[in-house]
């Protein structure tokens, strides 16, 4: 017989109405569906009223964790509308901006991820480790998040060379420090039994959801904007796309741990080749004509049409978030898990928190009583890597050394 | 029992409600539990349902999806209870003036169903904790000076 | 690939059925008639290996207008699949049984457009409000702002 089962937020300490409906047998899923809305504020409606500058303050706001990514992105359409380059310090700019968004935006889904799994001082320490990120965000531009320094055709504001030594002992340091927790992650085996073929997206069902970002990355999909349609400084420095092919979420864990690590070595690339010359490429009029900006946002691929009847307000303006792709791949990938192994299975793609809002509880469809709210299922996924911890004889927090 | 005697027994308990926001608040509410600013050495303690709850932490602009949850939670609230809107969207909408889905900052709906409620206002796109932790301080003082 | 080999491949294999216009090396549009729409984006999508990174609707004068993007790994093109529907009667082909991707993305169209997209196996609402009625869509040009607060009782 089947139940109805909502999944509650990711945010760990609020009880909300749910996102999405899972259908249950037993203990197994057997059909999911969503249910969305209470973050939609209509956009792409709003922007339609506003100037093209205007545009960009609204970008900013439509995630707060990716911020640097949708004002790139937007930038990115009108600057392909208008056929032009930024400058190389423009680029190098946001090169910079971009990946330390990379490496907050990973620690902060880290915390997330290991308070899911019931390691609390995971969630601590992740988020220890993302404060001197957010200061150098701070110090380069004014404010720990929403940067408010992008504009079609480069930046508005320079930064200030004085704070790269830095910008480079921080990266060097949170370098140890993710190696570290890597480290902390690949060995422990009840972090094996808790994510090892778990919440399994095939190489197949990546391909025809069309997923992007870590969560096809991990699924062996080798896909990545900054390398494929190249932007900013990407083809000046040395990195590496980082490929898993097991699609579990023991995949993902391990992807962005070491994409953080990427970042922190092309931001220490673009200081030290920081290049001189104007930081604006200005534009003053945007005619007649369409326009598609791609960037690599930390959770994948992000797009943004644009197209212009010659006024100074964009006619159309589309905005699709790499999450709008990536969470109904839980069709596939959260099919036949068990009810304690579906948090971190819809944490793993690491939905926007804006993007797909909150999520559900269960209720059972013919009463519509709430059978376990959402705190209640977060609380299953802990306790079952609490007695897997029991059967193992391991302590039930990760054994991380404490600070360096 | 007024909320300054009330709070002073016991540290303030706050119960958070991030509505339509982008999430930037909501964020930098968490990170005030983070070991940076461990909110929770000044007593301030961030419970799981609005029944515990002495302090009220909105953020975002409230869409349409999201007004009845947002009144449903404030009845369940014991009163006296003091309302903060963290963030330029709670405080005014911000850049969602406009947006056609948005029904009003957090104020205006609470107030249709209680128009004796009291706001506290922390500005910022988004305010950094240091300045979320200032103003709940700064609220719960200024009862202080409404009591004597 | 360039857009100027899609180009010659999608000609190659559709002739008169598409209208391709090259915009630069990374970025093609093609044109096409509502009922050549799934057979075009099943060659794109299975023998090119594209991805659909999103769909667009635009409300435009003669019509509704769908474009279908399409990303492929390896490369930086972008080759957008364009058909328009008329505004009385807006009706496509869904292509969500070609690529499982396409589900969400034309729920969302459908709801802010109104385009019916035939064979989709679950057209509700996904992210408009539950009070906006079934019938208004405000991405069209006809959307009153003004009046739809008003009747909402804004200020």
């Amino acid at each position: 017989m089947s139940t109805v089962i909502p999944i509650g937020p990711f945010h760990p300490l609020q009880d909300e109405p749910a996102n999405f409906l899972l259908t249950v047998e037993g203990e197994k899923v057997v059909d999911i569906e969503a249910n969305m809305g209470y973050i939609h504020k209509g956009h792409e409606l709003l922007g339609q009223s506003k100037t093209y500058d205007q545009v960009v303050v609204q970008t900013e706001r439509i995630c707060g964790i990716c911020s640097v990514s949708h004002t790139v992105c937007f930038s990115h359409a009108v600057e392909d509308l208008l056929g032009i380059q930024v400058p190389k310090r423009a680029a190098y700019i946001r090169t910079i901006l971009g990946e330390l968004e990379r490496c907050h935006s990973h620690l902060l889904w880290a915390g997330l991820a290991g308070h899911f799994l019931g390691y609390n001082t995971v969630f601590m320490w992740a988020w220890k480790y993302r404060e001197p990120v957010l200061d150098i965000l701070e110090a380069l531009t004014g404010n720990r998040r929403t940067a408010s320094i992008m504009k079609a055709g480069g930046v508005r504001r320079d930064l200030d060379e004085d704070h790269f030594p830095r910008v480079l002992e921080v990266m060097s340091t949170l370098r140890t420090q993710v190696k570290m927790l890597l480290d902390a992650v690949i060995d422990d085996p009840v972090i094996h039994s808790r994510t090892k073929n778990v919440g399994v997206l095939t190489h197949e069902d990546a391909t025809d959801w069309c997923v992007v970002g870590p969560t096809a990355r991990a699924s062996g999909v080798d896909t990545d904007i900054r390398r494929d349609e190249p932007y900013g400084a990407y083809e000046d420095v040395n990195w590496k796309v980082i490929v898993w092919k097991d699609g579990d979420v023991f995949a993902k864990v391990a992807v962005r741990l070491l994409e953080i690590i990427e970042s922190t070595k092309i931001i220490e690339q673009c200081v030290k080749q920081f290049p001189k010359g104007p930081i604006l490429n200005e534009v003053k009029h945007i005619p007649v004509g369409e326009g598609i900006g791609r960037y690599e946002a930390p959770r994948g691929e992000n797009i943004h049409y644009v197209r212009s009847n010659g006024t100074n307000m964009p006619e159309r303006w589309k905005v699709r978030a790499p999450s709008s792709v990536n969470v109904p791949s839980f069709h596939a990938s959260c099919i036949g898990e068990s009810i304690s192994d579906v948090t971190i299975t819809l944490a793993s793609c690491d939905p926007c928190y804006s993007c797909t809002e909150r999520m559900a509880a269960v209720v059972s469809p013919d009463s519509k009583k709430i059978l376990y709210s959402s705190a209640d299922l977060v609380r299953m996924g802990q306790e079952k890597t609490r007695a897997i911890a029991r059967e193992l004889g391991r302590p039930p927090e990760l054994p991380l050394k404490l600070d360096l | 029992m007024n909320l300054f005697r009330k709070a002073l027994q016991r540290s303030p308990w706050v119960f958070h409600v991030g509505t339509s926001g982008c999430n930037n608040c909501d964020i930098e509410i968490l990170d005030c539990l983070t070991p940076r600013f461990d909110v929770e050495r000044f007593g301030i303690k961030l419970v799981g349902s609005p029944r515990h709850a002495d302090i009220l932490l909105v953020s975002g602009p409230v869409a349409s999806h999201c007004k009845e949850r947002l009144e449903q939670i404030y009845k369940e609230v014991p009163k006296p209870c003091l309302v903060v809107c963290v963030g330029v969207c709670a405080c005014s909408m911000g850049v969602f003036k406009d947006a056609y889905s948005v029904e009003g900052p957090p104020d205006r709906v609470i107030r249709a169903i209680d128009p004796e409620a009291t706001f506290v206002y922390i500005p910022g796109c988004p305010p950094r904790p240091e300045a979320i932790i200032m103003g709940i301080v700064k609220a719960l003082q200024s009862l202080d000076g409404k009591v004597s | 690939m360039t857009a100027k080999e899609m180009m010659f491949h999608l000609s190659e294999t559709f002739h008169e059925k598409v209208l391709l216009e090259a915009a630069s090396d990374k970025r093609l549009y093609v044109r096409v008639q509502p009922e050549d729409l799934c057979e075009v984006v099943r060659y794109v999508y299975k023998e090119k290996k594209g991805r659909l990174s999103t769909a667009t609707g635009i409300d435009t004068r003669e019509g509704i207008e769908v474009m279908y993007h399409f990303s492929f790994n390896g490369f930086p093109l972008i080759t957008s699949i364009r058909v328009t529907t008329p505004k009385h009667m807006p009706e496509l082909d869904s292509v969500q049984d070609i690529l499982k991707g396409a589900y969400w993305i034309e729920r969302e169209i459908h709801e802010f457009l109104g385009v019916f997209f035939k064979g989709h196996p679950k057209l509700k609402r996904l992210l408009k409000a539950r009070n906006i009625p079934e019938n208004i869509y405000p991405l069209r040009k006809d959307f009153d702002l003004e009046k739809f607060k008003e009747n909402r009782g804004d200020a």
